[in-house]
């Protein structure tokens, strides 16, 4: 799986990471249960700081999306936990996708067909 | 002769290597190459108007740079034929210095040249984006680290064992000139701290960031352990020619024609080097070339490359990058360990140049003899031996300094100065401090056993002071 990072995005790196992280499960490019390399070597692979990669693992340890211990460092979740609702932040950023998807022209069905192509 | 051996010796070492680096950085197809004059090679490269206007400005940077080349070895060919040592090797390091930056000027030129036509071109950059594949993020080494300690481990017996002849703890027999003069420890000792830093660059080098050239992983693992493993087997040889070397220099000490011997051994390991370097060059462009087709994602950090040929990203925390004029790596100069490294070169430089002026006083100040009181005093700058007069045992006059065989243990070794502790004819600890172009010299012999050679600013002086003290 490749992550794409923009160093000059308002998106900070960290988000950046989990984000791209997220989508890398949602597609299936990331197993559950596979490896994520270690913080020290994702920051080195990135040229960015161990402290930015700790904070985009934490954040998606968090969220339950990976889980991490000492001896096998961070792993893909088997069994992330399925709330089967969307969050009240995602609903807000869906909500501002749609309208300017609106205001742009993008019909209905343009719009649905893109969320089925994702949704997959 | 000395100044003469010095001329060939820089000629033999420098003008080769100029002429690889020039062909390196100014090949006559650079199609297939991943940079251009350190400008990403990009697919709006390829069509039919840019890839002439790119094949002009290569022809013309090449005829440039090859028309530089050609007057740096007509200098360096002058060069051969000056007199002096302190003014040929002021000359030679202006010579290098000014040759790197001449060499470099075209390329310099060029870079500028290619970054107008991205712009002309208008590509917009997508400066800032970096890609890295998760799947092989840290997972890929080449270096086997056994294969660069065991050279090390080596090296270092080879350095103890010189020591151990030097301080007369091994005794190799009584023909062994050399052993004493602590020159085989201090070569030996020298190229095992080259042999020391070369691993530690081959395990940051192999720790360096893989480069992700495609949404593919595997094509990405591929690349970068080809690439990886070029490198690490670079840095074996490099480890192993040094050790032949060190092995070389310590088989030295059962030679008796120590000098001869060392300058044979010196140009073989400089012939090794090269001939690595071009293995080394030639892999990696292979490389290259081999996965050009597969590129398709890249990291666009011109802007980055002041010239070319210095990284400056401050954003970027790596110590090490790939460089983009010929093969290997090279630093971040906006990090911390870049400007250690830009101050130690800055330092380097002008530690040269004062290492020049301060032979040009050497050789341009005369020795002074006199009797002072009870002494005899030999001054020359900021040295001065005292030899009381007292403690004389006996007093000669030698005719030609030159008859006899002198190894310097430490202290300057000059065509117009020798001043220093000296092994002459076998004898060890003797102290010269005279002109050997002054042929005439005086011997003296102290009851304590130490031996004097020295001699005044020139015959006439030299033989009137011997009358005085004899």
């Amino acid at each position: 799986m490749i992550i794409r990072i923009e160093e000059l995005s308002d998106v900070p790196i960290y988000m950046q990471i989990r984000n791209q992280i997220v989508m890398g499960i949602s597609a299936g490019e990331l197993k559950s249960g596979e490896q994520l390399p270690t913080v020290r070597a994702l920051a080195l692979e990135m040229g960015i700081n161990t402290m930015t990669v700790s904070k985009a693992y934490q954040l998606l340890k968090t969220e339950g999306y990976i889980m991490t211990d000492r001896k096998n460092g961070a792993r893909v979740r088997s069994n992330i936990e399925q709330q089967g609702s969307i969050s009240e932040a995602n609903k807000t950023e869906l909500k501002r996708i749609v309208s300017e998807a609106r205001l742009s022209g993008v019909s209905k069905k343009e719009l649905l067909d893109l969320i089925k192509e994702y949704y997959g | 002769m000395t100044s003469f051996v010095f001329g060939i010796t820089m000629f033999a070492c420098i003008m080769p290597i100029l002429w690889i680096v020039f062909l390196f950085i100014y090949p006559r197809d650079i199609s297939g190459h991943k940079y251009i004059f350190g400008v990403t090679n990009r697919e709006e490269f390829k069509n039919e108007q840019t890839t002439a206007d790119i094949s002009d400005i290569v022809k013309s940077t090449r005829t440039l740079a090859f028309r530089i080349m050609i007057t740096c070895t007509i200098i360096a060919f002058i060069l051969l034929f000056l007199h002096g040592m302190v003014v040929k090797t002021a000359m030679w390091l202006s010579f290098i210095y000014l040759s790197i930056i001449g060499i470099m000027l075209p390329y310099v030129s060029a870079h500028n040249k290619m970054m107008t036509l991205k712009r002309e071109l208008n590509i917009t950059s997508n400066q800032g984006i970096s890609y890295v594949d998760l799947k092989n993020a840290g997972s890929i080494h080449a270096l086997k680290l056994h294969q660069l300690i065991i050279p090390n481990i080596v090296g270092f017996a080879l350095f103890s064992f010189s020591i151990l002849a030097d301080l007369g703890l091994i005794n190799l027999g009584n023909d062994i000139a050399v052993a004493g003069s602590y020159l085989t420890s201090l070569i030996s000792g020298t190229m095992l701290f080259t042999g020391i830093i070369i691993t530690l660059i081959a395990i940051r080098t192999d720790k360096m960031k893989n480069e992700t050239i495609s949404t593919d992983s595997d094509i990405n693992a591929n690349y970068n352990r080809a690439k990886k493993k070029t490198k690490a087997n670079f840095f074996i040889s490099f480890m192993c020619i040094n050790l032949f070397f060190i092995l070389a220099v310590d088989s030295l000490l059962f030679f008796k024609y120590y000098n001869v011997t060392a300058i044979i051994i010196s140009i073989a390991y400089m012939i090794m080097l090269i001939i690595v370097i071009i293995i080394f060059v030639k892999n990696n462009n292979s490389i290259d070339k081999m996965y050009a087709d597969d590129i398709t994602l890249f990291t666009d950090d011109d802007e980055y490359w002041i010239g070319g040929i210095i990284y400056y990203n401050p954003n970027d925390k790596r110590i090490l990058v790939e460089t983009r004029m010929t093969s290997g790596s090279t630093v971040n100069f906006a990090g911390t360990f870049g400007k250690v490294t830009a101050a130690i070169l800055a330092l380097s430089i002008i530690a040269s140049i004062a290492v020049i002026v301060w032979s040009g006083m050497l050789e341009g100040t005369p020795i002074d003899l006199r009797l002072d009181g009870d002494d005899i005093i030999c001054h020359q700058l900021r040295d001065e031996y005292v030899i009381p007069v007292s403690e004389i045992e006996s007093v000669e006059y030698g005719s030609d300094i030159n008859k006899k065989s002198m190894i310097r243990t430490n202290g300057v070794g000059m065509d117009s100065l020798l001043k220093g502790n000296f092994i002459v004819d076998d004898e060890k600890g003797c102290k010269i401090f005279l002109n050997p172009k002054v042929k005439e010299y005086i011997h003296v012999k102290t009851t304590g056993g130490t031996s004097y050679y020295i001699s005044d600013e020139n015959a006439d002086e030299t033989k009137a002071f011997y009358e005085k003290i004899k």
